[in-house]
């Protein structure tokens, strides 16, 4: 079932188009990466979706209904988007924050029911973050911290998750451990992931499909066998890069090469 | 740090308020304020001391330093700026203009009048200059800092030009001073502000989620381009009632805040309430300290309240830094 659908999308900044004609679609339950150089589009194409920048044309279509139709508050009981470095301001406490996401639920006025309190716990346990309910964001490292605003983004119970960069600061630990969380709510909810990621192997390793962005196109998308081709990346990214199976999973694996190196490649 | 409720809170500011209404050129002891409300005609001249200076002065304190707090913490939140207040927003501009064109003009009333309505001018300026230019957070608050350099140069130039010899009056007003309020406006400012704060607090929720920036805003279903500016004009309006109360009394919409975020941690469930409280006891210390420190000259509060509240500021910083980042 196509839970999400691009229509020839064109969206920019004041007179700067940015993305030009995009068209792609997201079944339910899928992990799709968004890849491209700096300067693609890739996060001016999540904030599309997250009806934080509107579209100049085109359509974006949510289980057929266009998103510019939906009112914020529904749209935000079913998309959940995490910016990239997002920065608390303010010493709020675990607890506080994943409350605060229940906002489209409860309204202005209504305190947390008890079902609210479970999803919160849910995901807590879910998150291996219980013991950090009460401390305040600023105690916490940089992996931990972006564990806390997936879990708050998962406490909104959302049916598809934007995510523009989640793994950009974190180390090769945190990097599997927080891939490895959604992708287990992928399985277990058929929770639908768009993810905007720099790592073109860690893409490969957990999407189903992937959709390159070239100059603010959709150069190509498919499954990451389809993708991940040397002849496709050497174009788009301007670089030799050889791409191999990953002996364990199969999926194609990047490496870069160094220019003192280069010249081996070439024999 | 350990963290302090806001019951305590209240207590302080139970505290301030008495020591308030019991110091000055004459003092009185608690037992001594208990006797002259309850028989007043034996005191008649503590009475006329207590309920026309003492009472009515303490409550304007408690009033301007609570606004300002609860302004500066919602401008704050929803720019998502910790520098952010009703001061550097450009406010305290827009009032200096008109207190200006008050002490020009020399009617009666017109200072406060014309305060108020230069606080929601540049208020309404800088709601027309993002809306048409579609400003960030950022951009927004530069914008404010540069409208208070603009209006503020300007009211000095007016003044030192028109009245020279009012120029004292002015500075006056220009520091914040809880001395010179106008009763009628005092006795309105409980049926504006009171229900101000109880919004305010009704909206804690869109508050919290506001600070966390507005792209998280919008997907939490808030739409932070129209509620932005709702914010701005709430916090506008409640600046511009003080100011029309007492001038420009900086300091406190910076720092209260701030300082009320160590105690009872960042949720607006409980910074708004504890705001009002710290906001209003501060200031009534303030002005309590400015009235009897050097007697019988009273001291502006704003010298006092930037002083007092500076040095305390420093030591919380001193305490904080590392652990907390603002």
């Amino acid at each position: 079932m196509v839970i999400l659908t691009f229509k020839n999308v064109c969206a920019g900044y004041g007179r700067y188009e940015i993305l030009h004609n995009i068209n792609f679609s997201m079944d339910k339950g899928e992990f799709v990466g968004i890849i491209g150089p700096n300067g693609s589009g890739k996060s001016t194409l999540l904030k599309t979706a997250a009806k934080i920048l509107k579209t100049t044309s085109g359509n974006i279509l949510l289980k057929n209904m266009d998103i510019n139709k939906i009112s914020l508050q529904k749209f935000a009981k079913t998309i959940a988007f995490l910016p990239s470095d997002i920065e608390i301001t303010y010493p709020y406490t675990v607890k506080e924050l994943l409350s605060m996401a229940r906002y489209p639920f409860t309204g202005i006025v209504r305190n947390l029911s008890r079902k609210d309190l479970e999803i919160i716990a849910y995901v807590t346990e879910q998150m291996e973050l219980t013991m950090f309910m009460e401390r305040t964001i600023f105690q916490m490292s940089e992996g931990e911290k972006q564990r806390v605003m997936l879990a708050q983004c998962l406490v909104q119970e959302p049916e598809i998750i934007l995510l523009d960069e989640p793994t950009a600061h974190l180390d090769i630990g945190f990097q599997f451990s927080f891939l490895d969380l959604l992708k287990r709510y992928q399985k277990n909810f058929s929770l639908s992931i768009l993810a905007v990621l720099h790592d073109l192997n860690l893409a490969s390793q957990y999407c189903n499909k992937i959709v390159l962005l070239d100059r603010g196109s959709v150069s190509i998308s498919g499954t990451p066998e389809n993708v991940l081709r040397y002849q496709i990346l050497e174009k788009v990214y301007q670089t030799s890069v050889l791409v191999y199976p990953h002996p364990i999973s199969g999926k194609p694996y990047v490496f870069g090469i160094p220019e003192e190196w280069k010249n081996l490649t070439e024999k | 740090m350990k963290k302090i409720s806001i019951f305590s809170l209240l207590i302080f500011s139970v505290l301030a308020i008495i020591a308030g209404i019991s110091l000055g050129t004459e003092n009185f002891s608690p037992l001594k304020i208990y006797k002259i409300i309850t028989e007043p005609q034996t005191y008649p001249f503590e009475k006329t001391i207590f309920f026309q200076l003492r009472l009515p002065r303490v409550w304007c304190g408690f009033l301007v330093g609570s606004g300002l707090s609860v302004a500066g913490l919602i401008l704050q939140s929803v720019l998502k700026n910790p520098l952010a207040e009703s001061y550097t927003i450009g406010i305290s501009g827009g009032a200096s203009l008109g207190i200006a064109i008050g002490i020009i003009s020399g009617e009666m009333l017109t200072i406060p009048v014309f305060a108020f309505i230069g606080s929601i001018f540049s208020i309404f300026l800088l709601l027309i200059a993002g809306s048409i230019k579609k400003m960030s957070s950022g951009t927004l608050l530069l914008f404010g800092i540069m409208l208070n350099f603009i209006f503020s140069s300007f009211s000095l130039l007016a003044i030192t030009l028109l009245q020279k010899e009012k120029f004292m009056e002015a500075v006056i007003w220009f520091m914040g001073n809880l001395g010179s309020y106008y009763p009628a406006i005092l006795n309105s400012a409980p049926f504006f502000l009171l229900p101000a704060y109880f919004f305010t607090w009704l909206f804690w929720k869109e508050l919290n989620i506001f600070s966390l920036g507005e792209e998280k805003a919008a997907t939490l279903g808030i739409n932070p381009d129209k509620r932005r500016y709702l914010w701005l004009g709430i916090a506008g309006l409640i600046t511009g009632y003080c100011v029309s109360l007492a001038g420009l009394v900086g300091f406190v919409g910076l720092v209260i805040p701030h300082a009320v975020r160590t105690c009872v941690g960042a949720d607006h469930k409980k910074t708004i309430p504890a705001s009002i409280l710290a906001g209003g006891a501060f200031l009534v210390i303030a002005d309590t300290l400015a009235r009897t420190i050097v007697q019988p000259v009273e001291i502006p509060v704003g010298v006092i309240s930037g002083f007092f509240g500076g040095i305390f500021f420093v030591l919380i910083l001193m305490k904080t830094s590392g652990k907390q980042k603002w």
